[in-house]
């Protein structure tokens, strides 16, 4: 049942900021694709198979509302998670903010990058230059709201007590180090 | 933990299978999920949309094309994002209905200026150097309607004209050719001059072949790149048919300029051309007169 609040409440603040609040509060040039950067923090932070779900669902969700063809973003989102899984699994489930960060930007060109590949595969029309230029425009945005995303993130799934073990384990350590530096003392 | 791992490797190929499946999903269900999906969340978004967008501007006055003037109809209040986007989206629909007039107009001048002169279609059959110019043969002639000095064309663009005709069969030289000569026109500046072939064919096949044009005048205008018609003096071919562009111009002597121009067609990809029946209409000179003619109707 967590999980699938936890999915929700993503579902639904991926879709509020990516149609209402970014287009409205932020650049173009500064717009991230969040609903990948949620799915690779729940990738990160929780277990494996909430993570890949929540992949799939935030892909369905980019599919919705920008893709060319229904699927293939939800294709190229889990092609990249798990190309970044492959290549770095024990890195990115420690539980760290900077290896969420890491793997959001890494996952947002992967992702990007495999769209357009295989866009042009399937016969779409992918301008080069166009192409190239929004792929770098989501890189920068996701450097720079990587890090926020990730520690948001960290935060309500920690709340929703669905991280996994160690991640949990660790993220309560830091809780009770940070209490103990001011003065309090923490259970658990 | 090894249970774990392994429903995970289970997992993924699955959900990428699930996703391939999506691909299946047909457009319209697709739209409709949208919909539904953007209708469940309307409250939300709305909610977001008061909570960021600019206070919705009055309903404007828009001057159609037409000189109406069309009032937007306020909508009820209490809805100011509704009113908002209805106000972006009719102002919009204004504009391209507008630039959908506009092209419409503009699409229907260039059928109109695509309109070719009578011509039969020929094939190229054969391709040969002859004197160090490559000269085509195409598989029409006299009984085709084919005459001596004919215009040939190739997708609309001027490739060359005919230089001999058979029964059966006709050679066309190129407008590189040096024997070429057509009367030309800039199609900015309007400068009018006579294209010409090269003097000099290439040393060797790689060079490009290009042709150049002499102009009469004083000054000239013309930019590298534009293009140059053909303006219908010589009788062969009507005006406004594309010859090619211009890549630089010099100056020869005081009023003569020499532009060298790329063809517009490259001989090496032809393969069906069209040659022109086009004949001039007569135009009534009126016949020369002598000083006598001239004395006596005073």
């Amino acid at each position: 049942m967590r999980y699938a609040f936890c999915l929700i409440t993503f579902f639904v603040a991926a879709m509020l900021l990516q149609t209402s609040l970014f287009p409205a509060l932020i650049p173009p040039m500064l717009q991230p694709d969040i609903g990948l950067l949620m799915g690779l923090c729940a990738l990160a932070f929780g277990v494996r198979e909430f993570g890949l779900i929540a992949i799939f669902t935030m892909g369905i969700q980019a599919d919705l509302f920008g893709s060319a063809r229904f699927g293939l973003l939800t294709l190229c989102y889990l092609l990249a998670a798990g190309i970044i899984l492959w290549a770095a699994w024990r890195e990115l489930t420690r539980g760290d903010l900077l290896a969420a960060w890491i793997g959001g930007v890494a996952a947002t060109a992967l992702a990007h990058g495999l769209y357009i590949g295989i866009g042009r595969v399937c016969g779409y029309d992918v301008h080069w230059g166009q192409a190239f230029a929004k792929v770098l425009a989501w890189i920068l945005a996701s450097v720079v709201w990587g890090l926020p995303v990730a520690w948001l993130c960290g935060k309500w799934m920690y709340g929703l007590n669905l991280m996994s073990t160690p991640v949990r384990e660790r993220w309560a350590a830091e809780a009770r180090l940070a209490a103990a530096r001011r003065g309090k003392v923490m259970r658990g | 933990m090894a249970r774990n791992v392994a429903r995970s490797h289970l997992l993924f190929p699955a959900l990428v299978l699930a996703a391939l499946m999506l691909f299946l999903v047909p457009e319209a269900q697709v739209n409709n999920l949208r919909a539904r999906t953007l209708s469940a969340l309307t409250p939300l978004l709305n909610f977001c949309g008061s909570a960021t967008r600019h206070p919705a501007p009055e309903p404007a006055l828009i001057t159609a094309s037409n000189k109406t003037v069309v009032e937007i109809p306020k909508t009820p209040a209490g809805t100011p994002a509704l009113a908002s986007a209805v106000d972006v989206l009719t102002a919009e629909l204004v504009q391209k209905q507008n630039e959908l007039a506009k092209m419409r107009s503009e699409s229907g001048a260039r059928d109109a200026a695509l309109k070719l002169p009578p011509n039969i279609a020929a094939d190229v059959i054969a391709r040969q150097i002859l004197w160090q110019e490559p000269v085509l043969a195409i598989n029409r002639g006299e009984a085709d309607g084919v005459h001596m000095h004919a215009g040939v064309l190739f997708r609309g663009a001027v490739l060359g004209r005919v230089i001999s005709v058979g029964p059966h069969a006709a050679c066309v030289a190129l407008l590189t050719h040096r024997g070429m000569s057509i009367t030309a026109r800039l199609s900015e500046c309007r400068v009018e001059g006579l294209l010409q072939g090269h003097a000099i064919a290439p040393k060797d096949e790689s060079e490009e072949r290009l042709c150049r044009m002499s102009v009469i005048g004083k000054e000239l205008n013309a930019k590298p790149g534009e293009n140059i018609v053909t303006s219908g003096y010589d009788g062969m071919f009507p005006p406004g048919l594309w010859l090619g562009a211009v890549i630089d111009s010099k100056k020869k002597s005081d009023v003569q300029w020499e532009i060298s121009v790329r063809p517009a067609c490259n001989e090496n990809v032809i393969e069906t051309v069209q040659v022109l029946l086009y004949s001039p209409p007569e135009v009534p000179w009126p016949a020369k007169s002598t000083k006598a003619d001239v004395r006596s109707t005073k």
